[in-house]
Parts: C-alpha cells; sequence; structure tokens
C-alpha cells in the first residue's frame, strides 16, 4: 500500500488528495464514492455491481432498513406513512425531551418554577416545550392511526401477526409514556390526574396488600410527593423510553422480515407477495426512500412548529395543590374514555378487568381474524364493529367530560364557567385596566363600561340563562319547570333539570387593596316553597393584581 | 456417539443438567426480581401522615350544621343528631337506619373511590366529589356511585380543660365493618381531639339514592 507521499509523488497534491477524500466518502458511507453519490443526485442507474446496496450489507445505520421497497407501498395509501411518523415522533420527543431536561429538576420544590423559567426565562423555552408537549399528543395520534390502519388494510393477518402484539405494546408504551410526562410540570392538572391513576392501582384484585404496596412503589410515599415525582420523572425520561425503543426494534426487525404489505386489492386473495418483489417494481432506498424520508421529515417538522408556534399552547395550571381538587378536574383526552367508564361501575371491574379484557382482545384480534382475505368488502363485519367502537370511544370520552355526572351545584356551574379555579374564562380575560369598580347583573352587558367587560358580562348572561329559570311568565329566565319529588322540589328549564329559580347573581369588583382587585360573584335564590330559606346562597371570590400580567399568561397559556 | 445410542424420548445426563441449571437460574432470577421490588418500596416511618389534633370544642359546627373543614389534618368535623329534627335536609336517618345516629364524627377528606379531595356543596347539602362524581351524606354514607364504600373516619377523643381524656369514640360494626361510632361528647368536654394516625375504613352500606330510588 502506498502511503500518501508516495501517491502525492506520483499524482500531484491535488489529485493524491482528492483520491484521499474519496476515500473516506466511501469508507463514511460503507461503499459509495463521490461519484456514486453524484450519479444519485443526477437520477442516474448505478453501476454494476450496484454500490448503493452496500451501506445496507455494511454498514450501521441501514442494514436494518430494506434496500428496496415494493414501488406499490412507497404511496401515500396505504401506509399513509404512519408508522414510520411514529419513529418520526419518537426521536423528535427524545430530542426536545433532553432539552428541557437541561432546565428542568425533578423535585416538589423547584418542578413548578422550573417550568415558568422555561415559559418565561429560557429563550425558546416556550416553544420547546410547546413542541414536546404538542409532539407528544400528536405521537398518540399517529400511533393509535397507524393500528387503525393496519386493522383496516388486514394487514396484522397471517404471517405478520406477531408484528401486530408488539405493535400493542408499543401502543401501550405510547399512552404510559404521554401521561407519565403529565405529572412532570407539578401543577393541578398534573397531580390530580396522576393521583387518580395511581389510586386505581390500589384496587388490584387480591389481598389488599398487594394494592397498597403495587400503589407505594408508583407513589414513592402513601402521598404522591418527591419521591413519586422522581419516580415518574425516571420512568418518563429512562424506563419507558428504554423499553418503548427495544420494542420497536423487535417491531421494526418483523416489518422487514415480512416486507411491507401490498394494498389489500393488489394480490391475490390468500396470497403475500410483499417479499417477492418484481424487478421492476422494485424502489430502492438509495436514493429514492431516502429522499421521501428527508421531505416527510422536513414537512413533519413544519407542521410541528407551525402548530407549537400559532395553534397549540402547552398548559399549565396553578401549583399543585394536595388539598383541594380543582372542579371539572378531567383526564388528558386520550383517556378520558377511561374517566368516563370509571364514573360508571366498580373500579375493580374497570381497572382491572374490562380494560385488560379489552386489551387482551386487541392484542389476540390477529389470532382470532383468520379470514384469508384482507379485501374491504370481504371483511365488512370488522371493518363494521371497529368503526362502532371508534363511536362507543368518542361517547366515551365526552363521557369522561364533567357533562356526565359530575355536574355542581348550578350556583357554583356558572362560577366555575366565571371564575374557573383553574384554566380561563372571559372574566379572567379582562385586563386589569378595564376590571372597572362597581356591581354589575348578568343583564348589564349592554351598559358595560367597556367592551372587555361586556363580553364576560354576556358570558355570565349567557351561563346564567342555562341554569336559571323564572317561576313566572315574565322574567328574565326561561320559564320553570317545577319536578315535585316528594319531600322535595326541584327546578328545571329547557337545558337542565337542576336549575336556580328566579335567582339573584352579582358581579362585584372592588379595590381590594393598592394595586389589587377583587372580584366576588354572589349567587342567591329564595326557596319558593319556603320564602325566608335560602335555595342558593354561593359567594366565589378571584383577586386581579395589576403586576400579576395574566393577560399576558393568558395570551402564553391559552 | 453417546447421544445416538439414547432411546428416542429419554433423557441425556447432559440434557437433565441444562435443565436443572436452567431453572436454578430461573428462580434465582426470580428472587432477584422480588427483591428488586422490595428494594424500592419507599421507607417511611410509621405514622409519618397521622398525628393528634386538637380542636377547640367551640369549632365543632352545629347540630347537623354543615361541616368544618381542617384542610392540616385532612378531615371534615360533623356533629350529628338525626332525632332532633334540625337541619333535616342535610342529614335524615335512610329507611334502613333505626337507631338515630348522634355525636361527633372526622372524616377523612379523601374520596374512597381514587383518591380526589371532594367538597362540601352548600347547595345541594352533600360532599361532592370533582372526579368520578361520588356523593356522600353529611355524616359519609355514600350517596351515589361510584365510591366503594362511605368515607373512612378518625378516632376522636373528648377532653376536658385539664386535657384529660373524657371519652373516646367507640368502635361500631355496621354492613360487616368495623368503623369509629359518632362520640357523643361528655359535659365538660372542652377539646376535641382527632387522631389521623387511627383510620377505619367507611362501611358498604347500600346507596342512599338507591334506597330513595334517586340514582341518576
Amino acid at each position: 500500500m502506498a502511503t500518501f507521499v508516495d501517491q502525492v509523488r506520483e499524482l500531484g497534491l491535488k489529485q493524491a488528495t482528492i483520491a484521499k477524500v474519496d476515500e473516506a466518502v466511501e469508507r463514511l458511507t460503507a461503499g459509495l464514492n463521490v461519484n456514486d453519490i453524484r450519479d444519485m443526485l443526477r437520477g442516474e442507474e448505478p453501476r454494476r455491481p450496484n454500490p448503493r446496496l452496500r451501506p445496507h450489507a455494511d454498514g450501521f445505520w441501514l442494514h436494518i432498513r430494506p434496500s428496496f421497497y415494493h414501488t406499490e407501498v412507497t404511496h401515500i395509501y396505504p401506509s399513509f406513512r404512519l408508522g414510520w411518523l411514529s419513529t418520526f415522533m419518537f426521536v423528535w420527543e427524545t430530542i426536545t425531551g433532553i432539552f428541557l431536561m437541561v432546565f428542568y429538576t425533578p423535585s416538589p420544590d423547584v418542578a413548578y418554577a422550573d417550568i415558568w423559567n422555561i415559559l418565561g426565562n429560557v429563550p425558546l423555552g416556550q416553544l420547546m416545550r410547546n413542541l414536546h408537549r404538542f409532539g407528544a399528543e400528536v405521537m398518540v395520534v399517529v400511533v393509535a392511526l397507524h393500528m387503525l390502519r393496519t386493522f383496516i388494510t388486514g394487514s396484522y393477518k397471517q404471517p405478520r401477526q406477531f408484528t401486530w402484539v408488539t405493535g400493542m405494546v408499543l401502543l401501550v408504551l405510547t399512552l404510559i409514556l404521554s401521561f407519565s410526562g403529565y405529572l412532570l410540570p407539578w401543577d393541578q392538572l398534573a397531580y390530580w390526574a396522576v393521583t387518580v391513576a395511581v389510586s386505581a392501582a390500589e384496587a388490584t384484585p387480591g389481598p389488599p396488600a398487594l394494592g397498597e404496596n403495587i400503589n407505594l412503589l408508583l407513589r414513592g410515599a402513601p402521598v404522591i410527593g418527591a419521591g413519586g415525582l422522581l419516580r415518574f420523572y425516571l420512568l418518563h425520561v429512562l424506563l419507558l423510553p428504554l423499553l418503548l425503543a427495544i420494542f420497536f426494534f423487535v417491531h421494526y426487525y418483523k416489518v422487514v422480515i415480512h416486507g411491507h404489505s401490498l394494498p389489500p386489492g393488489r394480490e391475490a386473495i390468500g396470497e403475500d407477495t410483499a417479499k417477492r418483489v418484481p424487478r421492476d417494481e422494485r424502489t430502492y432506498f438509495l436514493p429514492d426512500i431516502a429522499t421521501s424520508e428527508l421531505m416527510w421529515s422536513a414537512l413533519t417538522i413544519l407542521f410541528l412548529v407551525a402548530g407549537a408556534i400559532w395553534f397549540y399552547n402547552a398548559p399549565l395550571e396553578r401549583h399543585a395543590n394536595p388539598l383541594v381538587t380543582p372542579l371539572h378536574v378531567v383526564a388528558p383526552w386520550y383517556l378520558a374514555w377511561s374517566q368516563g367508564w370509571l364514573k360508571l361501575a366498580d373500579k375493580v371491574f374497570i381497572a382491572f378487568i374490562f380494560i385488560p379484557g379489552l386489551a387482551t382482545a386487541f392484542f389476540l384480534m390477529p389470532y382470532f381474524e383468520v379470514g384469508k382475505s384482507r379485501r374491504y368488502a370481504d371483511r365488512r363485519l370488522g371493518i363494521s364493529v371497529s368503526m362502532l367502537f371508534i363511536a362507543l370511544m368518542w361517547i366515551s370520552n365526552w363521557m369522561g367530560s364533567p357533562e356526565y355526572l359530575v355536574q355542581s351545584s348550578p350556583d357554583q356551574e356558572v362560577a366555575q364557567e366565571l371564575l374557573p379555579q383553574e384554566g380561563h374564562s372571559a372574566l379572567k380575560e379582562v385586563p386589569y385596566d378595564f376590571l372597572e369598580p362597581g356591581t354589575y347583573t348578568p343583564f348589564d352587558a349592554e351598559d358595560a363600561p367597556n367592551p372587555y367587560l361586556a363580553a364576560a358580562l354576556e358570558e355570565f348572561e349567557r351561563a346564567m340563562q342555562q341554569r336559571s329559570c323564572s317561576l313566572s311568565d315574565d322574567g328574565p329566565y326561561e320559564p320553570c319547570q317545577v319536578m315535585d319529588q316528594g319531600d322535595t322540589v326541584r327546578y328545571g328549564n329547557r337545558f337542565t333539570n337542576d336549575a336556580m329559580p328566579d335567582p339573584e347573581a352579582q358581579l362585584i369588583i372592588d379595590d381590594y387593596q393598592d394595586n389589587m382587585r377583587r372580584l366576588t360573584l354572589v349567587f342567591s335564590a329564595p326557596d319558593p316553597q319556603n320564602p325566608g330559606n335560602e335555595l342558593y346562597a354561593y359567594t366565589r371570590t378571584g383577586y386581579r393584581h395589576e403586576m400579576s400580567n395574566y393577560e399576558e399568561e393568558t395570551r402564553l397559556l391559552q | 456417539m453417546a447421544e445416538a445410542a439414547v432411546a428416542e424420548g429419554g433423557m441425556t445426563r447432559r440434557e437433565f443438567l441444562y435443565y436443572i441449571w436452567g431453572a436454578s437460574m430461573a428462580l434465582f432470577t426470580a428472587e432477584a426480581a422480588g427483591l428488586l421490588i422490595y428494594f424500592a418500596i419507599p421507607r417511611f416511618r410509621e405514622g409519618q401522615f397521622g398525628g393528634a389534633f386538637p380542636v377547640p370544642v367551640d369549632l365543632l359546627p352545629g347540630v347537623n350544621a354543615p361541616p368544618t373543614n381542617f384542610p392540616d389534618g385532612r378531615f371534615w368535623l360533623v356533629n350529628l343528631d338525626t332525632s332532633s329534627g334540625e337541619g333535616s335536609e342535610r342529614m335524615s336517618p335512610a329507611s334502613d337506619e333505626s337507631e338515630p345516629i348522634v355525636g361527633v364524627l372526622a372524616i377523612y377528606k379523601v374520596c374512597t373511590h381514587l383518591g380526589c379531595i371532594y367538597d362540601w356543596n352548600g347547595a345541594n347539602e352533600r360532599f361532592e366529589c370533582p372526579c368520578h362524581g361520588s356523593k356522600y351524606r353529611l355524616d359519609g354514607r355514600r350517596i351515589e356511585d361510584p365510591a366503594p364504600r362511605s368515607l373512612d373516619r378518625f378516632r376522636v377523643e373528648a377532653l376536658d380543660a385539664n386535657q384529660e381524656v373524657l371519652a373516646t369514640a367507640d368502635t361500631a360494626v355496621i354492613a360487616d365493618t368495623t368503623t369509629y361510632a359518632p362520640l357523643v361528647l361528655p359535659d365538660g368536654t372542652a377539646t376535641i381531639r382527632v387522631d389521623t394516625g387511627g383510620r377505619l375504613d367507611g362501611p358498604s352500606q347500600p346507596l342512599l339514592c338507591e334506597l330513595r330510588d334517586s340514582c341518576p
């Protein structure tokens, strides 16, 4: 082997350097020299033997990727790129998550302040948090759609049943991963969602000590505190991503081994031709698939960044308070169905029989649906059942909302709409300077001193109209429907059967201190059956500081 | 070869030793997993999360009046007397309660369903949980699902002005569950002491809404 010095003597410095660079490129790419790469970029046919296959054989990064795909599966249909997108989202979450970890300490003393520091002080911190949180929700959607697509095209049928099983593991891990991140900001939203989820573990069937110890393992103490936060943090940043990565490789290996399934109509019933690709139907990974994946990466990043800037803001509620569960507390939307089901029946049945039973059915589905045909026309029953299931999940998600079975009394519900314990409202968004001190009724919107307050009062009137009724025909509210239930009399209107009869409601704004205004909502309604008795008497108070910058926060977090 | 001589289906010594070796490794792995779980169970001192909370008797709510909130001790204090007829909209005996319910109870603030903190709703005259909608009467008996049992109770003691214990809440068996009975305060009670280290589960009585036929 000639040394570089010998080559310089023989070829001259320039040619020798070019040859050396060429050699280095060929080593780095595990087989492609500069000319091979330029051939690809020019769209020319490869030389023989095809050097574009060598990175798959000799290189680490491409050895798990197929060197060519069936052209049929490179179109949007049938895969919609959802499996690839799931992988992309996992990488995306890892990267944005590591950046957030730089500014985060998993301790109840500082975690919440760390989030505000990320939001208000760290350059691009809010964007990074939004990207991570938005990415998490997109990942849940993408993974769920990927499963749905696989089911609808029948791609989980023989020989790909086990691929589906590993996919189910990945779906469950994705949900747990997303949920375990929920606790980390240490706000009310986080604290109570996780408290409920972990408490469900205590209902584990068997001896009580079993459930208690599972609960202790997760909480790190009898109640969630420093130990629990640290445990969830380690699950979120270490154990679950590691498990997910392992199962991802099992899953993807199976995908490559069996080949990407063709659209159901493209092969004869019962045949699987994914691994027998005729030469003229091959699309090679280099350069076509690689280029396409780069383009998809760019588009996905554009979507995520645009979404996180203009359309999505990660919520942040007040600091976790173990002594107060806020009214209208809800699970994250992708688990709202479980909150709905838990309202209905015994928690042991829901959490340890119904949901695991359903999950097991999903795991084993490909072993039960053994019909040879993947074609839609031959799977009408299965596809119809899956659509019904999706409808059931929509309804269950609605059942998870506060509207279902956890409505409070009408006075508190109106107060909740205007001065909610957590989150935003029309009244909370009135800027400090426009909170003109005075006493307002729900019907004062037209006479309001400024349009901000007018908007809030309109909301006040709307909320009162929904939950109030008038006993006389000329009252300001809907006429009352009186329901005599023996020992009690209830009042309803067109919207609800729990309405306040002839209520008085006021919003009082006063100067509480220098630079601080107090908002007070006062509700009262005398008992029509027993005058002198108050059927409703409720007051809710909120405070606003001139310097609290709440309008700014509202814009930040809305 | 030695294996070839073994009858079909028989086991060579080598194969047998492999099984024994594998079984011992499986056993060891199971033991190690058990130890890891044992390792991960948090350590905390017994009684770290309970304590004795003295409450002056004048902070006690009136008979069948709305409850008083003691967030530090995580309990509500209620003062019950179903024979008095006062506050019957909040506290009246159900059809399966023949004995009057009289005395003071300290009720644990945590919902028996999934650990949320329920709150007293003045308009509806009952405790309501914001998470899954369990409802409880003033004395903690469950009105509506999905709570698996009535609210848990803490031990209550009555102390005189010299901090001498005058009376301690008895336990009572309701619906096969041992829980604290309401404590009737003896004359001369100056302070009520609530021991949140001593908690007993609430009983799983029938839902009140079923007895009243008013379940949603």
